[in-house]
């Protein structure tokens, strides 16, 4: 594929309890380095897709590891900046059953959050390039990525480069006192394909599914209930050329359902539902999916259908791959796509 | 090749888990320069499968250029370490038979492209022992190397367990040797080539003789190493450069947390020397140093900067903690 793609957020470092540890019970810590955008970057360069990350690093030997990985997955990493002191962390523990998982934030003062706007050469990165991503983590950080958000997806806009935005909407963010609504409502306005989960339209902009309750009925996602959140969310963003909609059905921790919606102001494309019944590692499923979903796009263009249910099952694999990026190649997901869900050992 | 050895000093007999990673006498050259701030493309080839792509991630993750790596079918060699202790040797189980590199043949490798912009093609003894198709992509190297003025470097890494595809040594290190300005060679790799009969001459008889044999080679290089035991070592470079024999001063290596790989980093260390300092002397020194730190770091390559051996070239032994 030649259509160059470039993601821009935070990479963290994750600390983890081996296997289904509690915090309290570790002794040691599991390493991976993740985070939303660069999550979708590694997906991207598995499928083939040159893909840039850009953020910004501490220049100490943990931004490095955090570089070192990203090269590792085939992501290109020329544009990222350096500056700063410290490489966020998140510590996970991961739940089982009816025990959720939990993320501890230790990321304020990291080198992303006190970026500013200026200091990437946006219109240098841009070059060649078809797609830009982007996250609703990135200005949640500070005023200073929510402005380097702002200036490249402006500078985006102009060149005509398609801009996607996964909405992920982050509770315990936000701590710098952005107006929240504001600041997303002017950023997903710039957007081409805007994807969500059951709950972000309505924590972002109060826009909710018509006749249910995501946190009571979290088992019972129904397709049709989404229609409504998309076609508000189109009339809300008109640039918005496709609306999407992750929508996971927590059974329990353990066990969750997964399928998508795709409306493209016409027509409202659905998915199959997959039953995920034993969770490896959910953290990163919805970057997985934006992964996919761009993938798709870019790969079938006249297709919606196609394009959304490559993004699902590959999304839906994710659920078994430990850390947060989405290791799986174009053929595993076409596997599944093609119906073969058996996980028989392929000699 | 994929290394899998258990983990600790634990001994083959007891484990249950082996610890996985990759390495190979020119990959850990080219991880140590790139650690050293180089710009490194490593050429080999590997299976076209899950194995074969984690090898080139490997690769990619410690710095490497890997966009000429190329892939096809056979296996991934592979190596078994159990790492000794004080007066247990460590020991290494090769299976590395009909490996996907092994089956490397002359025109899968445009070396023309590949050493368009390069100051410099190592490669070691190692790879011409693998194959025939092998030993024809390094001479193929060096005719472009030495056609375009990039100099080469040849660790010669005698392997007794290779040599199997029916060529010798000794005639097959003649052809290459003649390409070669730099050599790193103990006084028994010389002799083997050279056909010297009788007691043992010293390491500077030998360099002279080599270097007025093949007129190409400029500088030859050694270490000594002193085994106290599998634990405790000392190692010292050498260097011939057609004038006198330079010395590094010894560096007693007191508590080794792993010695595979050293040969390599005394290599990159020498590469980098030669290629930053005017001065023989100080790439002796470089590279002794360089060896010497890898023998505390874990695996295959020497995973320190040039600042970490500047420092200990400079006399730092002291090992305190950097704040």
């Amino acid at each position: 594929m030649n259509k160059r793609v470039v993601t821009f957020g935070e990479i963290m470092l994750r600390l983890a309890p081996q296997g289904f540890l509690r915090f309290s019970q570790a002794n040691n810590f599991d390493v991976v380095y993740g985070g939303g955008e660069s999550n979708v970057a590694v997906s991207l360069a598995n499928y083939g897709v040159p893909v840039d990350f850009v953020t910004r690093l501490p220049k100490n030997d943990i931004g490095e590891c955090a570089l070192m990985e990203m090269r590792k997955r085939g992501v290109n990493t020329d544009h990222i900046i350096f500056g700063g002191d410290r490489l966020g962390i998140y510590f996970l523990e991961t739940g089982a059953v009816s025990r959720g998982s939990k993320v501890v934030y230790d990321r304020a003062h990291s080198a992303m959050s006190e970026i500013s706007a200026g200091m990437i050469d946006w219109e240098k990165v841009f070059e060649g390039v078809s797609w830009f991503h982007w996250t609703g983590i990135t200005p949640a950080i500070s005023h200073g990525a929510a402005d380097a958000c702002l200036e490249a997806v402006k500078i985006a806009s102009k060149k005509g480069i398609t801009i996607s935005t996964d909405l992920n909407y982050r509770a315990k963010l936000w701590k710098y006192g952005g107006d929240r609504e504001a600041i997303m409502t002017e950023l997903t306005s710039y957007c081409d394909i805007i994807l969500g989960n059951e709950e972000d339209a309505e924590m972002h902009f109060g826009i909710k599914p018509a006749g249910i309750s995501v946190q009571t009925e979290g088992h019972n996602v129904k397709a049709e209930a989404f229609l409504s959140v998309c076609k508000q969310m189109m009339a809300k963003f008109p640039k918005a050329r496709k609306v999407i909609t992750t929508l996971r059905g927590s059974i329990s921790a353990s066990h969750n359902t997964w399928a998508g919606v795709l409306y493209d102001g016409k027509q409202m494309y659905e998915s199959v539902q997959y039953q995920i019944t034993d969770i490896v590692d959910r953290v990163g499923g919805g970057d997985s999916f934006m992964g996919g979903l761009i993938y798709g796009l870019l790969k079938y263009p006249e297709d919606d259908q196609n394009a959304l249910n490559f993004a699902v099952a590959a999304s839906c694999l994710k659920h078994t791959i430990k850390g947060d990026a989405n290791l799986v190649t174009v053929a595993e997901v076409e596997k599944l796509m093609g119906g073969d869900a058996s996980g028989r050992v392929a000699r | 090749m994929m290394r899998l050895s258990p983990p600790g000093y634990a001994k083959f007999s007891q484990v249950n888990e082996l610890e996985l990673a990759y390495g190979g006498g020119e990959a850990n050259v080219a991880i140590s320069l790139a650690y050293f701030g180089m710009a490194c493309v490593h050429v080999t080839r590997f299976p076209d499968n899950l194995i074969g792509r984690s090898a080139t991630q490997y690769l990619r993750h410690h710095w490497l250029d890997t966009s000429e790596v190329i892939y096809g079918e056979g296996r991934m060699g592979k190596y078994f370490i159990e790492k000794g202790a004080v007066h247990r040797s460590s020991e290494v189980v090769y299976e590395r038979d009909h490996s996907a590199f092994s089956l490397i043949e002359p025109e899968m490798v445009n070396w023309e492209r590949v050493l368009e912009c390069a100051d410099w093609f190592h490669f070691t003894g190692i790879t011409p022992g693998i194959s025939q198709g092998a030993f024809d992509n390094c001479l193929k190297a060096i005719e472009v190397a030495n056609r375009n003025g990039i100099t080469v470097s040849l660790d010669v890494h005698s392997r007794k367990n290779l040599w199997r595809y029916g060529r010798n040594q000794e005639d097959v290190l003649n052809e290459l040797i003649r390409g070669c300005d730099v050599l790193i060679a103990s006084q028994h790799d010389m002799q083997n080539v050279l056909d010297i009969e009788g007691k043992e001459p010293s390491f500077e008889t030998c360099a002279c003789m080599v270097s007025s044999k093949y007129n190409r080679v400029k500088k030859v290089v050694d270490k000594n190493r002193e085994s106290l035991n599998a634990s405790h070592n000392r190692v010292q470079g050498l260097l011939w450069n057609g004038v006198s024999t330079l010395y590094s001063s010894t560096f007693d290596v007191t508590h080794i947390v792993d010695r595979v790989g050293t040969g390599d980093a005394f290599a990159a260390g020498l590469i980098y020397g030669l290629l930053e300092y005017e001065n023989d002397q100080d790439a002796i020194d470089f590279a002794s140093a360089a060896c010497s730190l890898k023998h505390t770091v874990e695996g295959d390559a020497n995973l320190v900067s040039s600042r970490d051996v500047k420092r200990l070239v400079q006399g730092n032994v002291s090992g305190r903690i950097i704040r």
